[in-house]
C-alpha cells in the first residue's frame, strides 16, 4: 500500500503536484514557525543563564561550596548610564592567585586595570574620554568574551582595584565562588550576601519564555489546521479516487495507509523545507530585541530534542490529521454520501469559549501567580482552551452571521452565499478554522511581546521609566525601587528628586545624592520611595526584602490602580520640577 | 422479451444472494420498502426499474456497501450485515466485481493498474499482477491501450477497461449498474456482448442494473423495482 500511496502522490497529474507543493508549503511554514518559536525558547534561556554571575554574592545566589584555600575576591556590582545605556561595572579585586574569576575573562584584572564588553569597548573608543573613559580609571586588559554577555548589545565592564580599596567599599563582599546558575525560588539562599539585585539580572525573561511556550504550543495547532486543509484540496477528486479503490476491495485501513503516505511525503518534505525556513529565518530573528536585547546567532540554537520533536512529530501528525480529514471517504465506496442538509450546531458549542475566556479573566480580576512557572500554569490551559473554543464555537458563530446576513441583506449573490453559510457553517468554518487560530496566536504574542518589551529595562513597568537610571549603590539601608512620594521636588542638575516620605530617611540619602549628582555624564537623580505593596519583579522583590521578613512576599501586591492610570511620568529630566507627581499611593 | 428471460425461480437452483424484506432510507426518503429478491448461481439478472425507484439501492445492498436499516441480505447464505467492514471489503476484493457509470478508475493509474488493482489490494506483488491483468486487454479489444490513464481512454475504452476490473479477479457475483449509461448505443451494445459473454464463460453471476430495454435484453431474467419493492415482469414472486 504505501508503494501505491507513493505512486498516487508523485504521479497523478498537475493537481495532484499542486496539492503536494500546497501542503509541502503549509507543513514547511509551520514548522519553520515551530522551529523559530522553539530556538527563541532556548534563546531566552542562554541568555538568561549568562546573567547568573552578576547574581555573585547577593543573598538570592544559593550558597556555594568553594574548594579549600580559595583566595577570595572582593566583589561589588553597580549600575551606570551613557546616553540612555545602562553599563553594567563590576568592580573585583583579587586577594591571591586562587581568587575566583568571573566568565569571559582569563584572569581578573589587576588594579588600574578593566575588561569591557566589545560594545562597550567600542563605545568607549567613539566617544570623547571625558564623557564616558574617563569614568573608568585604568587602562584596557581586553574584552569579555560571549560566555559572561547576554546579548551582543550588552555594555558591561569588569574594573580592577586593589583589595583595600574594595574592603571599604559599601555594598562590597568577599566571595569564594561566582554564582553559576540564576536564582531560583525562595530556600537555599546565601543568608550572608548582598541584599541588593544587580541592575541586569535578566528578571522578566521568564515573561518571555511564557510566551514563547504559548506560541510555541499554539503554533502547532494552526499547522495541523493548515495541513488538514491543505489534505482537503480537491476533496471531491480525492474522494472519488478513494471511493474506486474502496469499490475494488481496499479495506478502510488500506485507504488510510493511501492517504496518509501522501501526506506524510509532503510533510516530509516540509519538514525539511521548514528546516531551511528557520535557518533564513535566524540571522535576522537574532537581531529582533524580543527580551530588550538582542540574541546571539548561536544562543538561537535547536536541541537534538527539538530537532527529533519537530522532525517525527510533525509528518507523524500530519499523516494522523490526513487520516481523520479523510474518514468520511474511507468508510463510503461510494464515494460522496447523498447529501442532506446537516443539523445545525447548537448554542451549547459556546460552552468552552466561554469557559475560557471566564478562566483567564479570573487571573485577570482576583492576581496572576508570583512565579512564572505558575503563570504558565495558569494561563497556558486558559489559553488552549479558548483555543479549542474558537475551533469548537466557529460553525454555530459563523451560522447565526450568516442568519443574520441573510436576514439583511438584498443582493441575489450574498443572499446564496449567505444561505450556504448557514446551511453547512461546519465545512465553511473548517476552512478558516487555521487563519482564526494563526490570527488569534498571533494578535496574543504581538501584545504579550509588545508588553514584555516596553517592561525590559524599567523596574516597575512603564516605557517612560526606562528613562530613569536605577541603582542601588551603597544604598544598603535603603531598597531599591522606589516610587514618587508627596511634596515640593528640590531640583539637581536640572533633574529632579521626589522627597521620600520620611525624613529620617530624606536625611540618610542626601550624601548619597550628593555624590551621585557628581559622577561625570549623570545628569540627574532621582530617588523612588520602597513600598512593599508595589509589583515589582520578583527577583527585586528578593532584594528588598528577604524571605522570612514582614514585607516579604512570595506574591507581590498589586501595583496602585492610580498609579497604574498615570500613562507617562513627567518628562525627565528637564521640565520635572515644575510638574506635579503621578498620584502616589492613597 | 423470451419465455426462458421470463421465467420464474425454481425451487432447485442454488441461491447465491438473497435480500429479504429490504429497507433503507435516506434521511426522510424511502429507497426500499421492503425489497425482496433471489439471484441463482450463474445467471445474468437485469434490475429495472425508473429513475428514483430504488434499483441502484438495492444493488448497493446486496454489495454489502449499503447497509439496510431493516430486513437482510445474504451471500451464500451468510447475513452481509453480520459481517465486519474488513470482511465486506474483502468480500467485494475477492469474489465481487463492479462496473458502474462513472468514478470506478483511479485517474492517476494506468490501465492496466487499474485492471490490476483487485490484485494489488490482495497482496499479490506488481509484476504477478500486472501479468494477470494484461490478457483482459486483448480479450476486450482494448490491446495497446495498457498505459493510458483513464483520462486518455474514450467512454467506451473506459468501460471495458473497468469491467476487465470487475472480472480480473474471476468474482462469483459481477454487479453493474447502468453500464452502458454513458455510451452511445455502438459503445454500449460492445460492453454489454463483451460483459455477458466474459460472464457465461467464467460462470459469474452477473446482476445488472438499468432502465434501458436492450441492455435488459441481454440478461436471463428481469425484475422490476417500484416504489421501493421489487416486482417481476410477469407478476411472479421474484
Amino acid at each position: 500500500m504505501i508503494g501505491l500511496g507513493l505512486r498516487l502522490t508523485v504521479s497523478g497529474g498537475r493537481e495532484a503536484v499542486a496539492r503536494l507543493l500546497i501542503l509541502t508549503a503549509a507543513v514547511g511554514l509551520g514548522v519553520g514557525l515551530l522551529l523559530t518559536a522553539l530556538s527563541a525558547i532556548n534563546a531566552v534561556s542562554a541568555q538568561n543563564a549568562r546573567h547568573a554571575w552578576l547574581w555573585t554574592g547577593t543573598v538570592a545566589e544559593p550558597a556555594g561550596h568553594a574548594p579549600a584555600g580559595t583566595d577570595p575576591l572582593w566583589w561589588s556590582i553597580g549600575g551606570d548610564e551613557f546616553a540612555g545605556r545602562q553599563i553594567l561595572s563590576v568592580n573585583v579585586a583579587a586577594t591571591g592567585p586562587t581568587s575566583p574569576v568571573p566568565p569571559g575573562i582569563p584572569r581578573d584584572p589587576a588594579p588600574g586595570q578593566y575588561y569591557a564588553s566589545p560594545a562597550l569597548a567600542a563605545l568607549i573608543r567613539s566617544t570623547p574620554a571625558g564623557e564616558l573613559a574617563d569614568r573608568y580609571p585604568g587602562r584596557m586588559a581586553g574584552t569579555i568574551g560571549n560566555a559572561a554577555l547576554p546579548s551582543p548589545d550588552s555594555l558591561y565592564i569588569i574594573v580592577g582595584h586593589t583589595a583595600a580599596q574594595l574592603a571599604h567599599a559599601p555594598d562590597a563582599i568577599a566571595v569564594t565562588t561566582i554564582a553559576a546558575a540564576l536564582p531560583g525560588l525562595p530556600g537555599g539562599l546565601n543568608p550572608k550576601g548582598l541584599n541588593s539585585s544587580p541592575p541586569d539580572g535578566g528578571a522578566g525573561a521568564g515573561g518571555v519564555d511564557l510566551i514563547f511556550s504559548v506560541v510555541a504550543l499554539a503554533m502547532l495547532v494552526p499547522v495541523l489546521i493548515f495541513i488538514a486543509t491543505a489534505t482537503r484540496l480537491s476533496a471531491a477528486r480525492r474522494e472519488q479516487r478513494f471511493a474506486a479503490l474502496r469499490l475494488a476491495g481496499a479495506r478502510p485501513r488500506q485507504v488510510s495507509v493511501i492517504a496518509a503516505v501522501e501526506s506524510t511525503v509532503a510533510a516530509v518534505i516540509g519538514v525539511v523545507a521548514g528546516f531551511g525556513l528557520f535557518f533564513a529565518l535566524r540571522i535576522p530573528l537574532s537581531a529582533v530585541r524580543f527580551t530588550g536585547e538582542r540574541f546571539f546567532l548561536s544562543d538561537l540554537s535547536l536541541s537534538v530534542r527539538d530537532c527529533l520533536l519537530v522532525g517525527i512529530g510533525v509528518p507523524v501528525s500530519a499523516a494522523v490529521v490526513a487520516s481523520l480529514a479523510l474518514r468520511r471517504v474511507r468508510i463510503s465506496p461510494l464515494g460522496v454520501a447523498r447529501r442532506v442538509t446537516p443539523r445545525p450546531p447548537r448554542a451549547r458549542r459556546l460552552l468552552p469559549l466561554l469557559a475560557g475566556l471566564v478562566y483567564i479573566a479570573f487571573f485577570l480580576l482576583h492576581g496572576r501567580p508570583a512565579s512564572n512557572s505558575g503563570q504558565v500554569w495558569a494561563f497556558v490551559p486558559g489559553f488552549a482552551l479558548i483555543m479549542v473554543g474558537l475551533v469548537v464555537a466557529g460553525p454555530w458563530l459563523t451560522m447565526a452571521g450568516a442568519r443574520i446576513m441573510a436576514q439583511r441583506t438584498s443582493g441575489a449573490g450574498a443572499l446564496i452565499a449567505a444561505r450556504r453559510l448557514a446551511d453547512d457553517p461546519r465545512t465553511a468554518f473548517r476552512a478558516v478554522s487555521g487563519l482564526v487560530l494563526a490570527l488569534f496566536i498571533t494578535t496574543v504574542a504581538v501584545v504579550g511581546i509588545t508588553t514584555q518589551d516596553a517592561k525590559e529595562g524599567s523596574p516597575i513597568g512603564w516605557a517612560s521609566a526606562k528613562n530613569v537610571l536605577v541603582d542601588d549603590l551603597a544604598v544598603r539601608p535603603l531598597p531599591t525601587f522606589v516610587l514618587p512620594g508627596r511634596g515640593q521636588p528640590p531640583p539637581i542638575h536640572g533633574g529632579v528628586i521626589w522627597p521620600v516620605t520620611t525624613p529620617s530617611r530624606a536625611r540618610r540619602i542626601a550624601p548619597l545624592l550628593a555624590r551621585l549628582s557628581g559622577i561625570p555624564g549623570v545628569e540627574s537623580v532621582i530617588a523612588v520611595r520602597a513600598d512593599g505593596r508595589l509589583t515589582v519583579p520578583r527577583a527585586r522583590c528578593w532584594a528588598e526584602a528577604r524571605p522570612g521578613s514582614p514585607r516579604y512576599s512570595r506574591r507581590p501586591a498589586p501595583f496602585p490602580r492610580a498609579w497604574s492610570r498615570a500613562r507617562s511620568w513627567p518628562p525627565f529630566p528637564a521640565s520635572v520640577s515644575a510638574t506635579a507627581p503621578p498620584e502616589p499611593v492613597p | 422479451m423470451t419465455a426462458a428471460r421470463l421465467a420464474p425461480l425454481s425451487g432447485n437452483q442454488e441461491i447465491v444472494l438473497e435480500a429479504r424484506n429490504v429497507v433503507k432510507s435516506f434521511g426522510q426518503t424511502p429507497a426500499l420498502r421492503g425489497a425482496s429478491l433471489k439471484v441463482r448461481r450463474g445467471e445474468i439478472l437485469a434490475v429495472m426499474g425508473p429513475s428514483g425507484s430504488g434499483k441502484s439501492t438495492l444493488l448497493h445492498c446486496l454489495a454489502g456497501i449499503l447497509t439496510p436499516d431493516d430486513g437482510d441480505v445474504r451471500f451464500d447464505g451468510q447475513p452481509l450485515d453480520a459481517l465486519s467492514e474488513d470482511a465486506r471489503s474483502d468480500l467485494r476484493r475477492d469474489r465481487f466485481g463492479f462496473v458502474f457509470q462513472f468514478g470506478q478508475l483511479v485517474p492517476e493509474l494506468t490501465a492496466e493498474e487499474n485492471v490490476a488493482m483487485p490484485l494489488l489490494l490482495s497482496g499479490i506483488r506488481r509484476a504477478p499482477a500486472l501479468a494477470k491483468a494484461r490478457p483482459w486487454f486483448g480479450r476486450l479489444g482494448l490491446d495497446g491501450l495498457e498505459r493510458r490513464r483513464s483520462g486518455e481512454l474514450s467512454g467506451g475504452q473506459a468501460q471495458r477497461v473497468a469491467l476487465a476490473r470487475g472480472l480480473v479477479a474471476q468474482p462469483e457475483v459481477l454487479f453493474a449498474d447502468e453500464p452502458t449509461g454513458s455510451l452511445d448505443s455502438m459503445a454500449g451494445e460492445l460492453v454489454m456482448t463483451l460483459l455477458t459473454t466474459a460472464a457465461r464463460e467464467y460462470g459469474t453471476t452477473v446482476i445488472l442494473v438499468t432502465h434501458d430495454a436492450r441492455v435488459a435484453a441481454y440478461a436471463g431474467r428481469e425484475v422490476v423495482v417500484r416504489d421501493g419493492l421489487v416486482g417481476s415482469l410477469t407478476g411472479v414472486a421474484p
